[in-house]
């Protein structure tokens, strides 16, 4: 499936609606049980391990799905994503660039 | 294919053609030689032979690059070539998909959407509703949640 995920360099993990979960087939709960904090209170999220993509880069990741279905953010944090990134950001020029780490 | 391999190892710096003899013009025909070994055969000698080998280009005494590998370095850089085409289709794609939401996202607040470049595939109240729609087509479309305001995003 694909999706559209904002980058949150201040984010601890990967964090996606509970919708694609449902749709991949996932048990949501089943998986590892984190609670996650953020500005305005926090919410459940659980792990699981999947391929992600982007661009032309394929790796396997853990990610987390929002327990709950008010959850409506995709969010790439750093451990599962940006980990495996140089990234580099120039915002007054609108330029974001990107690499695999091992390139 | 002659063409195709001209055109590939003008593309990589690496090459997979052997190096070419200064007489040699890309212009020219590629010349494409078998031989059992850099020597001139002997056909008493048949049976007795070592494997095949095989040379592009201008011939060069000892050469033991294999047909094999270079079909297979053929085949590799045909397959690095066709990657920015792909990469390129993805962009334009993604880009038509952008430019879409940017100017229809209105009128579908709060709903769940499928697009494939330009194109609406489908619309819903439900996610699984959306999913259910597009389950059969051989690429994925883009399947999002259309927020119900654009609010700016401050993280989490």
């Amino acid at each position: 499936m694909r999706l559209l995920a904002k980058v949150d360099t201040g984010a601890s993990f990967c964090i996606f609606q509970r919708d694609y979960a449902d749709q991949l087939g996932i048990h949501v709960e089943s998986g590892l049980h984190k609670v996650v904090a953020t500005a305005t209170g926090q919410f459940d999220a659980y792990g699981h391990t999947l391929i992600l993509s982007c661009l032309d880069w394929e790796f396997e990741a853990t990610v987390y799905f929002a327990g709950g279905l008010d959850y409506q953010r995709n969010v790439l944090g750093r451990s599962g994503w940006l980990q495996h990134f140089r990234l580099a950001l120039v915002d007054h020029d609108a330029m974001l660039l990107l690499s695999h780490y091992d390139d | 294919m002659t063409d195709a391999l001209l055109a590939a190892d003008q593309h990589f710096d690496w090459g997979f053609l052997p190096v070419r003899s200064p007489g040699f013009s890309a212009r020219e025909p590629l010349r494409i030689r078998i031989d059992r070994t850099s020597q001139a055969y002997d056909p008493r000698e048949r049976g007795k032979s070592p494997p095949l080998r095989a040379g592009f280009g201008v011939p060069t005494r000892g050469s033991t690059t294999t047909v094999e590998a270079h079909l297979r370095g053929a085949q590799h850089a045909l397959a690095e070539l066709e990657q920015p085409l792909q990469r390129a289709q993805r962009d334009r794609e993604y880009r038509q998909e952008l430019r879409w939401l940017a100017e229809n996202r209105h009128r579908f607040s709060g709903r769940w959407i499928a697009l494939e470049g330009d194109r609406l595939l489908a619309a819903g109240d439900t996610s699984r509703e959306v999913f259910l729609q597009v389950a059969n087509r051989p690429r994925p479309p883009l399947v999002i949640r259309i927020d119900e305001e654009d609010l700016p995003f401050a993280g989490w």
